[in-house]
Formats: C-alpha cells, sequence, structure tokens
C-alpha cells in the first residue's frame, strides 16, 4: 500500500500552501460527505491539514509522496471568455487636434528634407553652360 | 615644351627659357614628363598643357626647368592671342582645379562668378554656393535657382544664407515656383509643415530624385509609398505614415517616435492596433504618460498600484475575478466589469433568474444566456449533460463553473456523438473527474476515468496527466509495476520534474535493483540539490536495513551499492548540500562505498570535507574500527560535541560491550582491542561503561593471551585493577555485572599467570635435575659446584616469584574450583621449593 497523501487526502494539488491548504479543509469535508465515503475521515483530513502545515523543507524537492497533478496547468482551461473576460484597456484621454497632426507633417518634412539634402548632389548635373565644337555640354 | 605655334613654325621654349621658332621638321621628338599624384585632364583649349603643366609644378608633381610662373604667362599669353578660346581655357584651369585663374582667361566678371557657382556645386561647397549665387546680378541667371535648390537642405542651416539670397530669390519668386519654395524654406516668408511638404514634393520633382523620395513628399503618397520608401524613413516620418494609416493593424511598424508623438497621436496608433507595448519600453516619456499608455496598451501589465493611479476600476474588479473571488464593495458593483462580475455571481449561486442580460459584457452575453438556459433546463429536471451544448464548450472559461455547478458525474456524456463533437471537454471533464475519484481515495474509480480520458485524449499535457493519475490510481491499489510503466511512458515525450519524482515514489515500493535505477535517475536529473539529495537517502535506505550495527551487520557491510547508482551518489555527497544530508549520505557510503570514501580526495570538492561528519564516516569507511577509536580520541570536549556524534560513540561502546558479552568465551581478541582503545582514547564515556569496557576487555585479551599460551603483561592487570577499584563508586543497581565481569578477569588473569609459571618453572626443571646431578659428584668449592648451585638458587627464587605473584589472586578468587586449582600449583610449587632449599642449605 502506498504512503499516506495528505495532499490528495485534502484535495488540493502537491506542494499547495499551508494557507490555501487550511482554506480547502471545509471544502474537502463538504466532498467526503456529499461523496458518502469512509474511506476518508475528518480524523484524517485534520491529519492532512497538519502535515501539510508542519511540512519540512520544500515539497517539491520531495520525492516520497505522489505528485497529483503532475501538471496542474492542464486543469486550468486556458483562454479567455464569459468567466475570464480579457484585460480591460484602459479608455481613451485624448483628443487629436490640428496641432498634432501638423507635429506629424513637420516630422515627415524634416525627414524628406534630410533624405533630399543627403540625394540632391548625386542627382543633379551642374553644367557650365557651354558647349564644346563636338556638340557636348560641359 | 611648345608655348605657341607661329607661320614659321612652333615656338619653343628652352630650357634656359628662351623661346626659340623650329620649323615643324625641326622639333625634337614629343615626350611627355610623367604626373606623380595628379591626373591630366584632356585639354580643350591650346594652352592646355602648359596650364596643366605649370599646375603640376605648382604642386610638385613634376619637376621641369621652368617655373610655374613662366609657364603659366606663356599660357595666357597664347590664350590672349585667340580670345575665342577664353571660355575653353576656363574650363581647363576648373578642371584642373585652379578657378583662381579664371580672371585671366579674358572672360567679364558676371560669367567668372557663374563659373566660380558651378565649380563650388560641383565641389559640394555649399557655402561658396550660396557666396556665387548672391555675387550674381539678382535678376540674371535663373539657373542658379535650381542649382540653389539642389543644395536647399544644406543651406538654409548656413549663418546668413538667407539673407545673402534674399534678393535673387525674390527677383525670381513671382515667375519661379522653385524660387518661392526656396524662399519659404530659408524662412525669409511664411510656411506651415503642409507647405513645406509641398515644397519638397516640388524640389524633389525638379530635380529629378528618386522614386522612394518622391513617394515620401506627400502624406497621402507618404502612407502608399513602397516598403523600400518607408525604410528610409526615421522615427517621426515613420511616425506620420503609421498614424496616416500606412502600416498594417497589428503589424509591428518598426521604432517609430514614441517619445516626442503627441499623446493623441499615440492613442490614435493604439486604437488602429498599429502601436505594441513592447514599443514603450526604455520611453523617456513622463511616467504618468507611460502609465497611461501601458493601460491603454497591455493593462494586464500594470501593477495594482498603478491601476489605483489611473482610476482603472474595470480591470481591477476583472483581476479580482481572476482569483475566484466575486464579492465587491457597491461602487465596484456599478462598474461595467461590476455589473459583469455580479451576474457571474449570481450564476455561481444559482440564481440565475436574478440575472439581467445587460449586465453581462456584450462579447460575453451569448454564453451567459445559454448557461442560464441550461441552469433552468437542469432546474425543470433535464439530464445536465443533454444541456450542454458546442457554443457553450466553446467558451473554455466556462468549464470549471460547469463542474461547480453540475459537478462532473453529471456532465458526463455516453453519447459518442457529443464526446466527438466536444472531445477537448470530454477529454479535460475526465481528467477532473480521476482526479476527484483519487482525492477521495476511490483508486478504481480514478483509474477507470483516467483511462476513458486517454481513451479520448491527443494532446500530451493532457495524455501525460492522465497517465500520471492513471499510475497514482494503481500505485494506491498496489500494482506499482503497473504505475511505474505508466510513468515512464507519460514521461517519454516532455520531460517533467514531478513525473520524475512520481517514478521515484512508486520505484521505492519496487525490488531495490530496480528502484535504484529509477532513483539513480532522479539523483542525476532533478533541478535541485535538494531534491537529488532526498532521491539519494531514499535509495540509500533501501540498502541501510539494520546493517548500522558494526559488531553484528558484518553480512549487511558487505553489501555494496549498484552501479547506477553508484556514480550519482558520489556526485551528489560533493554538492553543496545540507550537512544533515551530508550525514546521511556520508554514513551510508560509509557502509556500502567505503573503498571509494576512504581514498584520498573523494570529499575534496565538497563545502563539508573537514567537518566532523567527514571525518568520523571515513574512519567508519577504513578497515576495521580503530581509526574510529582514534577520531573518538580527537574530541575533547564531549560536552559541546553534536549529539550525533555522541550518539556514535555511546552506539560503539554498547555494541561492542554487547558483542563481548555475548562472545565472552571467544578467543579472537578484535572487540578487546577496540574495548582496550575505548577506554585509553577516549574521553567523557559514562563510568559504567567505561568500567564494563576495561573489564570485558582485560578479560577477552587475557583469554585470548592465555589460549596463545602467553603470558598477560603488566598493562593488562594494572587496567583490570585501576577499573576494578572504580567498582565500589557505581551506584548499587549499576555494579553487579561489573562485579561478575571482574570476578571472571581475577580467574582468567589467576589461570594465566599460573600457566605462565608453570611454564617457566616447567622450563627449569632439567637444568635444576642436572644441577643436583653435579653437586652430588663435583668436590665442593669447584667452578661446576658453583655453577650448580647457582642453577638450583635460581630455581628456588622461581619458586618464591610464583608464590608471590599467584598469593594476591588467590585471595582474590571467588571459584572454588579455580581456587583449589592455583591452591594445588602453589603448593606443588611450595614443596619442589623447599627441596630445593635443602640441597642449598646442605
Amino acid at each position: 500500500m502506498a504512503d499516506r497523501n495528505p495532499y490528495l487526502l485534502l484535495g488540493v494539488d502537491y506542494g499547495c500552501p499551508p494557507d490555501a491548504a487550511r482554506k480547502s479543509f471545509a471544502r474537502a469535508a463538504r466532498r467526503i460527505r456529499r461523496a458518502g465515503t469512509t474511506e476518508i475521515t475528518t480524523e484524517d483530513l485534520t491529519w492532512a491539514l497538519h502535515e501539510i502545515q508542519h511540512e519540512d523543507g520544500d515539497p517539491f524537492d520531495a520525492v516520497d509522496l505522489f505528485r497529483v497533478p503532475a501538471n496542474p496547468d492542464v486543469f486550468t482551461p486556458a483562454g479567455t471568455g464569459l468567466f475570464a473576460p480579457p484585460p480591460v484597456p484602459l479608455p481613451r484621454a485624448t483628443v487629436t487636434t490640428a496641432a498634432d497632426v501638423d507635429t506629424l507633417v513637420s516630422g515627415l518634412a524634416d525627414d524628406v528634407s534630410a533624405l533630399l539634402g543627403a540625394a540632391a548632389a548625386h542627382l543633379v548635373r551642374f553644367d557650365y553652360g557651354y558647349q564644346t565644337p563636338g556638340g557636348t555640354r560641359i | 615644351m611648345i608655348v605657341g605655334h607661329a607661320t614659321a613654325g612652333h615656338n619653343l621654349l628652352l630650357h634656359d627659357g628662351q623661346v626659340v621658332v623650329l620649323p615643324n621638321d625641326a622639333l625634337p621628338a614629343p615626350a611627355e614628363p610623367e604626373l606623380t599624384g595628379m591626373t591630366a585632364p584632356d585639354p580643350l583649349s591650346p594652352a592646355g598643357r602648359i596650364l596643366l603643366y605649370a599646375t603640376a609644378v605648382s604642386a610638385g608633381a613634376v619637376s621641369l626647368p621652368w617655373t610655374a610662373d613662366l609657364l603659366l604667362n606663356h599660357a595666357f599669353t597664347v590664350i590672349s592671342a585667340a580670345p575665342w578660346f577664353s571660355r575653353a581655357a576656363a574650363i581647363d584651369v576648373l578642371e584642373l582645379g585652379r578657378p583662381d585663374l579664371l580672371a585671366r582667361c579674358g572672360l567679364n566678371r558676371t560669367e567668372i562668378i557663374w563659373l566660380t557657382l558651378i565649380h563650388a556645386a560641383r565641389r559640394d561647397d555649399p557655402a561658396a554656393v550660396v557666396d556665387a549665387a548672391a555675387a550674381l546680378p539678382p535678376d540674371r541667371y535663373r539657373r542658379k535657382i535650381a542649382v540653389l535648390a539642389a543644395f536647399t537642405g544644406r543651406i538654409e542651416h548656413l549663418p546668413g544664407a538667407a539673407e545673402k539670397l534674399s534678393g535673387a530669390l525674390r527677383a525670381f519668386a513671382p515667375s519661379d515656383p522653385l524660387a518661392a519654395a526656396l524662399r519659404r524654406r530659408l524662412g525669409t516668408t511664411d510656411t506651415n509643415p503642409a507647405q513645406r511638404l509641398d515644397d519638397l514634393a516640388l524640389i524633389s520633382t525638379r530635380l529629378c530624385a528618386p522614386r522612394q523620395i518622391i513617394q515620401l513628399t506627400g502624406l497621402v503618397s507618404a502612407v502608399h509609398a513602397d516598403p523600400d520608401a518607408l525604410a528610409l524613413l526615421g522615427p517621426r516620418g515613420r511616425l506620420a505614415v503609421t498614424h496616416g494609416g500606412g502600416h498594417t493593424p497589428g503589424k509591428d511598424c518598426g521604432p517609430v517616435a514614441v517619445d516626442t508623438a503627441p499623446l493623441a497621436v499615440l492613442d490614435d496608433l493604439i486604437d488602429r492596433g498599429t502601436l505594441k507595448a513592447e514599443t514603450l519600453s526604455g520611453t523617456t516619456r513622463r511616467t504618468p504618460e507611460r502609465i497611461y499608455l501601458l493601460g491603454r496598451l497591455a493593462p494586464e501589465q500594470l501593477t495594482g498600484e498603478q491601476l489605483d493611479s489611473l482610476g482603472h476600476r474595470d480591470e481591477a474588479i476583472r483581476r479580482t475575478l481572476a482569483t475566484g473571488q466575486t464579492q465587491l464593495s457597491d461602487e465596484d458593483r456599478a462598474a461595467p466589469m461590476g455589473r459583469h462580475v455580479t451576474a457571474l455571481d449570481l450564476i455561481l449561486r444559482r440564481r440565475h433568474t436574478a440575472v439581467s442580460a445587460d449586465d453581462v459584457l456584450p462579447a460575453h452575453r451569448q454564453a451567459a444566456e445559454r448557461l442560464v438556459r441550461m441552469l433552468r433546463g437542469s432546474d425543470d429536471g433535464q439530464d445536465p449533460a443533454t444541456l450542454l451544448d458546442e457554443a457553450l464548450l466553446s467558451d473554455r472559461s466556462t468549464w470549471l463553473p460547469l463542474i461547480g455547478l453540475f459537478g462532473s458525474d453529471r456532465l458526463h456524456t455516453n453519447d459518442p456523438g457529443s464526446a466527438e463533437r466536444c472531445s477537448e471537454f470530454y477529454e479535460w471533464l475526465a481528467l477532473v473527474a480521476a482526479r476527484e475519484h483519487l482525492f477521495l481515495a476511490d483508486w478504481a474509480a480514478g483509474v477507470a476515468a483516467a483511462r476513458r480520458c486517454l481513451d479520448l485524449a491527443t494532446a500530451e499535457p493532457i495524455r501525460d496527466e492522465a497517465q500520471n493519475l492513471l499510475a497514482c490510481g494503481l500505485h494506491h491499489l498496489g500494482d506499482h509495476a503497473g504505475a511505474l510503466r505508466e510513468l515512464e511512458s507519460a514521461i517519454e515525450g516532455e520531460y517533467s520534474v514531478a513525473l520524475l519524482a512520481n517514478i521515484g515514489v512508486v520505484a521505492a515500493r519496487l525490488d531495490p535493483e530496480r528502484a535504484a535505477g529509477h532513483l539513480a535517475r532522479i539523483v542525476r536529473e532533478a533541478p535541485t540539490a535538494a531534491m537529488r539529495v532526498n532521491a539519494a537517502r531514499r535509495a540509500l535506505d533501501m540498502w541501510r536495513s539494520d546493517a548500522t550495527n558494526v559488531w553484528q551487520g558484518e553480512e549487511g557491510a558487505q553489501l555494496q551499492l549498484p552501479t547506477v547508482l553508484r556514480e550519482p551518489l558520489r556526485a551528489v555527497v560533493t554538492e553543496r548540500i545540507d550537512i544533515d544530508d551530508f550525514r546521511a549520505i556520508a554514513e551510508a557510503m560509509a557502509l556500502f562505498d567505503p573503498v571509494w570514501l576512504r581514498a584520498p580526495g573523494s570529499l575534496a570538492g565538497s563545502p563539508h570535507r573537514n567537518s566532523l561528519e567527514a571525518r568520523y564516516f571515513v574512519a567508519r569507511a577504513e578497515d576495521g574500527l580503530l581509526p574510529v577509536v582514534e577520531m573518538f580520541g580527537t574530541v575533547k570536549a564531549w560536552d559541546t560535541a553534536p549529539a550525533w556524534l555522541g550518539d556514535a560513540r555511546d552506539k560503539l561502546v554498547d555494541d561492542t560491550i554487547e558483542f563481548l558479552i555475548d562472545h565472552i568465551n571467544d578467543p579472537d581478541n578484535a572487540a578487546g582491542v577496540i574495548a582496550k582503545a575505548l577506554v585509553e582514547q577516549v574521553r567523557g564515556l559514562a563510568p559504567r561503561a567505561r568500567v564494563i569496557l576495561a573489564l570485558l576487555a582485560v578479560a577477552t585479551l587475557t583469554y585470548h593471551l592465555s589460549e596463545q599460551d602467553l603470558e598477560i603483561s603488566d598493562l593488562i592487570i594494572e587496567l583490570f585493577n585501576t577499573h576494578e577499584r572504580k567498582i565500589p563508586a557505581l551506584e548499587p543497581d549499576e555494579g553487579k555485572v561489573p562485579a561478575n565481569l571482574a570476578e571472571l578477569c581475577v580467574r582468567r588473569i589467576a589461570l594465566n599467570l599460573q600457566q605462565a609459571r608453570g611454564n617457566e618453572l616447567e622450563s627449569m626443571r632439567e637444568p635444576y635435575n642436572t644441577a643436583l646431578t653435579v653437586l652430588d659428584r663435583v668436590p665442593r668449592g669447584t667452578p661446576p659446584w658453583f655453577q650448580a648451585r647457582a642453577q638450583v638458587a635460581e630455581f628456588v627464587a622461581a619458586c618464591q616469584r610464583t608464590r608471590t605473584q599467584l598469593r594476591p589472586w588467590l585471595r582474590r578468587l571467588a571459584d572454588a574450583d579455580v581456587r583449589e586449582t592455583v591452591m594445588d600449583f602453589l603448593e606443588r610449587c611450595h614443596e619442589v621449593e623447599l627441596r630445593a632449599d635443602r640441597v642449598l642449605q646442605n
């Protein structure tokens, strides 16, 4: 027979903190009463709570008690919905003005001006306005 | 060098500076001096070559017999003789980079300025361009406007440029939009950002700028610009384009000027989904604005304090709901999210008739209505399992509340169609049901539910957990091998510390050999040193049995750790572990892996290598127990020593006493040696234990020596006497065993001494008899007579010593048989002594 497991007895996830275990006591008592089981008694629950509250060391370092669940995440369905609404963004508190748009256009103009300034010298061929006897503009 | 042409031939400049005319057929062969660090442009004018070499001489690019000035004088003489070559000569000097020579080319002033302007433009010298343009007549040379436009981005930053150019630009502004645009750019007339952009569009077009730049010169065109054009923009330009809708919502628009953008503009971007929360990292905006933007972009990242500072109650209430709380304050219940949570609270309390759909957030209203319908149906007696529909189950947030409302058993369906349509829900439901059964210690039902889940589930995380629950049930039902199979199967995929730990739990129920392999894996792979140590201790416990009794557990002590466990344990014992764990593991290794533990350097890596624990257990790992006793002997103050060490000492004492009492008639002296060493070297033993150990040592060693036909040493007798004297000082109820042992010691000592003396006398018997014969036959006073008499005297002395030594023990002997034996021996000894003495008297 396996060792008595206080977490299983109390119906809490393995490694559950003592405070949470204490809060689960009443729920566990209701569960066993509702199920009508004789396998677990209130004394068992009391013992289990005592064991958890006086756990020596980190339970996640132990290898002497079976861990249920191994992966608690799978018991909590992920996703938003009726009972898990998504985060609520803060309502907007500003209004966009013409000055704001001017600031934007000014920023664009500054960028284009800088681009043009850097490119212009390479774009234009500066002629003296003369022509060679062969007809080439210089 | 040829410096001109004449009707009779060519003008040739000689090395001495003289010019002579040579007929064409008398010219020497042409030679081109090589120029160093200078390129030679093709000359346009007849003086081009002379100008080239004059410039080369000035620059040191060539060594010629003429000065540069001499050559220049000849060059411009040629030009003045042929003025139609003036412009060609001007081009030549400009190509040679000598605009300073323009004035000697015979051109008018404005043309020289124009050429200077173009030359400056070609050299990319904006300041020189401005100066030259300003020097030209304002209303002439229209092309200067285009040249200035090419430098528009740079001349507007030149000090005084606007003033210098104002006349020229004003003159052309009415007729040339480019001039008007330049005036605005130089700030000589009013403008606005939109006009600036229009001016840039005009300039770009006139300069035939690349497509990418032209696309960016209007807000609308920039919004639709090609990606390679947008890539040219900086953060401010990108912000304008992004704000204009130039990026796909939700797609990263690249770094925009978040630090300087108007807050409303960022709000616009947030509303369009083109700004991400990550963009805010590292921003230098004021803290209130940063928090505001974070609240707009990623409210879930706000701290509680930040939420309060923003007064964002809806998000605060949502977080309260996420913790499972549905009870709110009156103020919070009035907020939209508060009304939603209150509606949920009513549903969870089965007061669904009081729920108003308007209170539920619009996005979740349909799900709430479905759930309320299901509750009403259940109230009407319908089976909840038949009321479930796909639409409701598509909202996963309802799964846990559904179990809370109806219980996992009532939601279970036997309809394969439903199970298939909503397989994810039903496999999850089976998983939850399995866990519920395990919580009720209904192992068989838990096993069945876990198997039901495995029949449905395909996702690895669900299957792994189902196998874990199945293993738990099997483990509690006693099927440890089956449980181990499930766990090993589950851990094949994604690594899980919990599954690994459970393997250790189950393996401990198997035989030690199989368990060792599984526990060794945990010792090797566990993520924390504490978990590795726990697994190691659990593995070692299997080997411990009762072999810790050092005298009785010799068979156990010969056990060796399995190879699979040995190396992980050797590794973990040198880790930075708790001293209690170190003690437990070192203790077991002293028992099961002594050869490694006692090897020098084995514990060198351990932080506890110099601890009492290390010294003690390395001593334990040595052959025999004397090293342990020696280690105990180094402890000077046992009252301050750790309890475990005192316990170890007392256990060794107790075990040794027990063993010696059980083997009191065993001729082996090993335990006796340890007992003697304990008495002589170790401080702090209990008085009774010390007396008993000493007496047992005396009894055992004396018996051993007697068996070897050897006489005990005075040290053993002294050991006995010293500790026998202490017996009366013991408590009355503690003295019985020591007294009995003392009696045994006296008996064994007396017999040993009798045996020793008997052997001595026996060894003297033949020389003594020979001496008697000699005394009878040789004359008195002769050397043989004296020798024989000395021999007899020696025999007498031996007899007297025997009596002297044994008589005290005779008085202490309580055992009648032994006493009689010793008395007989002494009487016989006395008789032969008298006879020998008479011989001496005669």
